[in-house]
């Protein structure tokens, strides 16, 4: 379509005088059935979840007004505060070092071009996310087992002192569940920054370099501006996977030992249908929903910030 | 231009990579065809591979009946998403209307929000109507969210379609549905691949919803069946390798064979959101 | 094949306003070409016309019915777009006929106005290929066939040769003339460019910032643009415009600025014209030739085509004028050149209106 046609069908899909004839009431017919389902049992029970947060419930006798009582209840329980404390520090694994590995990965590969073989080392890396979460954390509990395959490794490379069972230790139980998430994420951020630095035309490097920069430089002045996008999804992506982490815990620790594993997702849970505090749960599932939506607003306003 | 030994640089660091991440399921896989009397908690390589431990795990883990739960639950989540995002995409992405971008920011919301929040109040309202323990309490929410996605990929799809092929079958006096189903259809088939392969993966994987949901062992999906088997034989460490094998097999089967559409389609989401 | 007509059409996009009063006709068999550089609101009156977007105000004909809420499909109008929008997953064949069978024609109508329309257009053999399989010029021919087998009142074209290199727009060119001579049905056509409009249309509109400037005959519009936009839009290299003041005298009016002075004859001017010359009426200083001027200046740039070439030279006064030459010219950046313009083509425009004075 000629660039003047192409302004009007933008211009004009963005003005609502209708043109003659097009449909007026289809749209909407097309969009109900995804609306109705999407809205009866996405959108309400997260509105529910909010309005079952202002009250004490045990899910079988009649619920009390309870108001902003159980927030104030996360605000001063310190196992909620813990549980987000920790999920805090999986953020560092789930988020801060994939992207980290994945950055500096795509750094190398910038001066790379194409990759022989790319797409079959990205079949590899990216498998950890086609892996079901539950056989991941059976194989990973497995692996950090007393006597497992990790503390072999140990043993075998000469710090046998330091083999244990590090999901039974109380510090060390929740960085163990972080390298679990790091060498789940890795993969992901891996594939989006190599294809993302693959679409950096090659010409910015070339004035780079004549420019008289170094790799270093290179990678701050070209490759990272240029991964704004898959930067973004990244960082987006594992960081709401390290808040929202349930599977990997409950079958990994069951936010053991004692409270030292426990995430917002695993409150949630366990105060619902454990210790039948549900207003208690839905205030932190709530709180966790907010925290998400806020994040991810965030990210997503940082990354576009300073493009045109 | 690098130089070679750069160039095999990159390689061995990609292999290095590419090996930490098969490493843990190369484990696995040989775990699982140890011999069975074999009781250490470590790592050992099989000299005979045994593979009726796959049989057995199958009987003592109940996995028949939890892969198939789980494909009649992917399967109707699968049919059930796309059937209603196709439709609800097209009119997004292709017709001007009141509220089209409120309704498109309400889809946005299923892209970010966790199951988690939601799990609480749809137990007990699942509940009321007696849909608790049965598929359709786990399908319904499970195609719900898969619609969010779904909405925005298509949509995203048919923005990308050019207006004039629109138009002009507009002036040919093709209706809205015409077009839909005769010109952009058969355009869209890898698109609606990539969404599909998407959502089976986020379906079968998912393990909260059913946990909450199914209670009863006949209807319970894989990956929750594998959650009771480690709670019920933690040292059993070849029956739960082989278990584990069992419920990512088929996703991994999936992903192997449409691997291409599974890549492309989380590194195309990321230059659309 | 029906007149269509604009009456009184204005179009808005929100706060912006895309075209303003349209009064427009196409006569029944006519070619009418709309030109103007983007934003002038052609290619929206042409998507009015096809019931793409809805008016504003004023109203739309076709024939004598009024399709202001008449939607695309029942208007009886045919499209052919710029990136051809030939449906990917269809052969030729299935593409000519798509309209036809979703008007429920009969399957032996249907074959025969695909085959005439094929036979036309040197399509006969392409039939059962895709799209994708074929070159820019063949689904270009294609899209006009598309547009033939419908034999609609009104043939709409929306810049559909812009997507072509040079040399295949110029065959397309003709081929598209010739078609219409053959099968003369009412045609709108819409292009920027000029030399499309020049040699294809019966009738050339030409717009500019959503507004009618002027719409005549090619000839007309070159040798008697009504203001100073169409004068400079049309016409290759452009006519040099320049600010001139005018002062009487006993013998007529003398335009001038600094030592450059054109002696006009009687003429009611304004203070302050502007004056446009064509580059083919600058002509190189020759004694004895009839001619305003020597004028002289140093040549701030040239064009050298083979076969002919353009200097254009700044006076002293800081005018500019394009000069024609044959053959190659000879000069360079910096050179004084000497020149004179022919008498009778000195084109005067009211600086403020923009309105044509007349030519003296």
């Amino acid at each position: 379509m000629s660039q003047e046609a192409e302004q009007h069908a933008l211009r004009s899909r963005r003005s609502h005088p209708r043109s003659p004839g097009e449909p007026r009431l289809v749209p909407y017919l097309y969009l109900l059935p995804a609306l109705g389902l999407y809205a009866v049992f996405a959108l309400a029970p997260l509105g529910h979840a909010a309005w079952l947060s202002f009250f004490n419930w045990d899910g079988v006798t009649p619920a009390t007004w309870a108001g902003f009582g159980n927030y104030r209840a996360i605000l001063s329980d310190p196992q909620i505060r813990s549980a987000f404390v920790h999920s805090f520090v999986l953020v560092i694994f789930y988020c801060v070092i994939p992207v980290l590995v994945g950055l500096l990965l795509a750094g190398i590969f910038s001066r790379a071009g194409s990759v022989r073989g790319l797409s079959g080392f990205r079949t590899v890396l990216f498998l950890p996310q086609v892996i079901p979460t539950v056989a991941l954390a059976v194989t990973w509990r497995w692996i950090f087992g007393p006597d497992g395959p990790f503390d072999q490794i140990l043993r075998a490379v000469g710090l046998g002192s330091l083999a244990r069972a590090w999901l039974g230790d109380f510090t060390l139980a929740l960085p163990a569940v972080g390298v679990v998430g790091s060498w789940v994420m890795y993969g992901l951020c891996m594939v989006l920054f190599i294809a993302g630095v693959q679409k950096i035309p090659q010409s910015l490097y070339d004035a780079a370099r004549v420019d008289g920069a170094g790799p270093v430089r290179e990678f701050f002045a070209v490759t990272l501006p240029g991964l704004r996008n898959e930067l973004v999804v990244a960082v987006v992506l594992t960081l709401i996977s390290a808040l929202r982490s349930f599977d990997l815990v409950y079958v990994m620790t069951k936010g053991g030992p004692g409270t030292s594993t426990d995430v917002p997702a695993l409150e949630v849970y366990t105060r619902a249908f454990e210790f039948g505090e549900v207003g208690s749960a839905a205030a932190v599932a709530t709180t966790l929903a907010l925290l998400i939506f806020a994040v991810a607003f965030l990210v997503t306003r940082l990354g576009s910030r300073g493009t045109t | 231009m690098i130089s070679r030994t750069e160039q095999v640089g990159n390689y061995v660091v990609l292999t290095l990579f590419s090996l930490l991440a098969l490493a843990p399921i190369a484990a696995l896989l040989l775990t699982a065809l140890r011999p069975a009397e074999s009781l250490g908690v470590g790592f050992t390589f099989p000299h005979s591979l045994h593979f009726h431990n796959f049989v057995d795990a199958w009987h003592t883990g109940e996995f028949s009946s939890g892969l198939r739960s789980s494909a009649i639950v992917t399967g109707a989540t699968v049919a059930i998403a796309t059937t209603l995002s196709i439709p609800a995409g097209y009119a997004l992405g292709t017709m001007r209307f009141r509220g089209d971008t409120v309704l498109f920011s309400l889809f946005l919301v299923g892209l970010i929000m966790p199951f988690e929040a939601t799990i609480i109040p749809l137990y007990y309202d699942l509940r009321r109507v007696q849909l608790t323990d049965s598929y359709w309490g786990v399908i319904l929410p499970s195609a719900a969210l898969s619609v969010a996605f779904g909405t925005f990929w298509m949509r995203a799809f048919f923005l990308s379609t050019p207006r004039s092929l629109i138009e002009a079958a507009r002036i040919d006096g093709a209706t809205s549905w015409r077009i839909l189903v005769s010109i952009l259809l058969p355009f869209a088939r890898p698109a609606i691949l990539t969404m599909m392969v998407l959502t089976f993966l986020w379906t079968w994987n998912d393990f909260l919803l059913s946990l909450v949901m199914l209670s009863n062992p006949a209807i319970q999906t894989a990956p929750l069946k594998l959650a009771l088997f480690q709670g019920r034989y933690t040292t059993d460490v070849t029956g739960l390798a082989a278990g584990s094998m069992i419920v990512a097999l088929p996703v991994v089967a999936v992903y192997l064979v449409l691997q291409r559409h599974f890549i492309r389609g989380v590194l195309s989401g990321a230059v659309k959101g | 094949m029906a007149e269509v007509r604009w009456d009184g059409v204005t179009k808005r996009f929100g706060e912006v306003e895309a075209l303003s009063e349209l009064h427009l006709q196409a006569a029944e068999g006519e070619f009418l070409v709309l030109v103007g550089p983007s934003g002038s609101g052609k290619t929206t009156a042409l998507r009015l016309l096809a019931g793409l977007e809805g008016v504003t105000g004023g109203h739309i004909y076709i024939g004598d019915a009024r399709v202001d809420n008449v939607p695309p499909r029942q208007r009886q109008i045919a499209m052919v777009f710029q990136d051809y929008a030939l449906y990917p997953q269809m052969t030729v064949e299935r593409n000519l006929a798509f309209g036809l069978r979703i008007a429920g024609l009969p399957k032996p109508e249907i074959r025969v106005r695909v085959d005439e329309a094929a036979e036309i257009l040197g399509l006969s053999d392409l039939l059962k290929r895709k799209p994708r399989e074929l070159s820019g010029g063949q689904r270009q021919r294609v899209a006009l066939g598309r547009a033939l087998v419908r034999r609609a009142q009104a043939l709409l074209m929306d810049e559909p040769l812009s997507n072509l290199d040079a040399q295949l727009r110029a065959q397309m060119r003709s081929e598209i003339k010739r078609l219409h001579s053959q099968l003369p049905t009412t045609t709108v056509y819409v292009t920027h460019d000029q030399v499309e409009a020049m040699t294809m249309g019966d009738r050339i509109a030409v717009m500019e910032g959503g507004r009618l400037r002027q719409v005549d005959a090619p000839a007309t519009i070159y040798e008697q643009p009504a203001n100073i936009f169409v004068a400079g839009f049309i016409g290759s290299p452009a006519m040099a415009l320049n600010t001139v003041g005018v002062a009487s005298t006993n013998d007529g009016a003398v335009l001038s600025r600094g030592e450059t002075t054109f002696a006009v004859g009687p003429a009611a001017l304004p203070r302050e014209v502007v004056l446009g010359v064509r580059p083919e009426h600058c002509r190189p200083w020759a004694d004895g030739a009839k001619l305003h001027g020597p004028f002289e200046g140093g040549v701030v740039a040239f064009e050298a085509l083979g076969r002919e070439s353009f200097v254009t030279v700044e006076t002293a006064a800081g005018c500019r004028f394009t000069v024609g030459c044959e053959g190659t010219a000879g000069v360079g950046i910096g050179d004084r050149f000497r020149f004179g313009v022919s008498h009778g083509w000195l084109y005067v425009f009211d600086p403020a209106s923009g309105e044509s004075l007349g030519r003296h």
